[in-house]
């Protein structure tokens, strides 16, 4: 499996089930140069976006309400 | 724009770029995108990601256990008149997972959809940032019901074919939730417990039943001896050795189909060789209490949903014995399922003795 330079993994899809953690694997058997191809655009175009840090004592964590306009 | 939702880890970051995509990249990059990694990256990286990364990404949310459905495989021994979980508790568990820094959330039960507030909790979790995604057996779904639940990134819906470990009704609503679904724009996987019955043509059948229905995903499940299925028919619907040795095979049929997904518990069973591949791809064995981390219907914490009251399985597979810590895929197995090793040997802290490897070994 290629990944775009600086890319270490790449976890695709939200993972939708309750019980355990799970992984798509179709990259596992055949299809790895086209995603490769698609990762390396989704990861050219990452500097453009504005980031959120989390998961940091102290860090920007911004919790708006859902209810708020 | 969005913003990326960014992570600070030892080796660079955890990125996550959409509902659909969560990326590791490494310093240098995350450094790029305006990342200050701080003390953490004044430790030397660990040269794995698995190893590197102990706090979950995604976290299992109970929000009710009541269920009428009954299924005799039920992991969490769900009952009709279970009960539900208050939505400002479930609010601030959400708060706290968002904080810690995880990034899915994923809601089951019993039969989540009979939570009344199931919508708000899903605005509640994208509120927070989390992506929100939840499974259904289909009891409690109307057209009207699916338009309110489009906060949730995908939903899947559990389908094991017509067999003896669900409820009879149960392929016949689980086929018309997902047309509900589809119907209502919101992406579908299909949940399939491998068991004895299913596992070879009868899954590829069931595959090609629910692809034409509109499921986008499969996710494959091993069948796990917890709840109502930590019986003495666990015996007679867990895979065959020769099933095991084939699934790799099934496996690949499968994907020729659909998008597959494997939860957990199946990667020892799939003997997988080149480690590279399955940390580039994050493919993930036992991660409990680590990458994964659950909340059980009263708000107690678990290292998964199928571990209630354990508390300490996260560090084991660093001292597994033989023929685990030679295992070339030993950093991203992680020994195997606990659950299996709890019911099959008493003890949750051994080899997964339904690994391929293990049975070899002896």
């Amino acid at each position: 499996m290629e990944l775009p330079e600086g890319v270490l993994s790449v976890r695709a899809g939200p993972g939708a089930n309750c019980s355990s953690i799970g992984s798509v694997i179709d990259l596992l058997f055949g299809t790895a140069i086209v995603a490769g191809a698609v990762y390396a655009a989704i990861v050219a175009s990452l500097p453009d976006r504005p980031i959120e840090v989390v998961g940091e004592v102290g860090g920007d964590d911004k919790q708006p309400d859902e209810d708020e306009p | 724009m969005t913003p990326l939702r960014v992570r600070p880890e030892t080796f660079g970051a955890w990125v996550r770029v959409d509902d659909r995509t969560l990326l590791a990249v490494d310093r240098a990059t995350a450094a790029r995108l305006g990342v200050d990694g701080g003390a953490r990256w004044a430790e030397p990286a660990v040269a794995s990601i698995a190893d590197a990364t102990t706090r979950p990404l995604e976290v299992h949310v109970a929000v009710t256990s009541r269920c009428p459905a009954g299924c005799s495989g039920c992991y969490l021994d769900a009952r009709a008149d279970g009960e539900h979980r208050a939505f400002a508790d479930v609010a601030a568990a959400l708060d706290t997972i968002a904080a810690g820094g995880a990034f899915t959330v994923a809601f089951g039960g019993g039969e989540p959809l009979l939570h009344p507030d199931l919508p708000r909790i899903a605005a509640h979790a994208r509120a927070r940032g989390l992506v929100p995604v939840v499974t259904t057996s289909g009891i409690g779904l109307s057209p009207e019901r699916a338009k309110a639940l489009r906060d949730f990134a995908q939903i899947n819906v559990s389908h094991d074919g017509i067999l003896e470990t669900r409820w009879p009704e149960g392929a016949r609503l689980a086929e018309r939730a997902i047309e509900i679904l589809v119907e209502a724009n919101i992406p579908v996987g299909v949940n399939v417990v491998l068991t004895r019955t299913l596992v070879g043509a009868p899954l590829l059948a069931l595959a090609d039943r629910v692809i034409a229905l509109g499921a986008r995903e499969l996710q494959l499940l091993r069948y796990k001896p917890q709840g109502r299925a930590a019986s003495l028919d666990y015996l007679a619907r867990r895979l065959t050795p020769a099933q095991v040795e084939a699934l790799p095979g099934l496996v690949a049929e499968l994907v020729a189909r659909t998008s597959v997904r494997i939860d957990c518990a199946l990667v020892p069973l799939l003997s997988f060789e080149r480690v590279e591949d399955l940390l580039a791809l994050a493919v993930m064995g036992c991660e409990a209490g680590r990458q994964l981390a659950a909340v059980d219907v009263h708000g107690r914490d678990a290292p998964c949903s199928f571990l209630p009251g354990e508390t300490s399985v996260a560090e084991y597979p660093a001292r597994a014995p033989e023929p685990c810590s030679s295992c070339p895929v030993r950093v991203v197995c992680r020994s195997g399922c606990r659950v299996v090793a709890r019911h099959l040997g008493g003890d949750p802290f051994a080899p997964d003795p339904e690994c391929p490897r293990v049975r070899a070994s002896r």
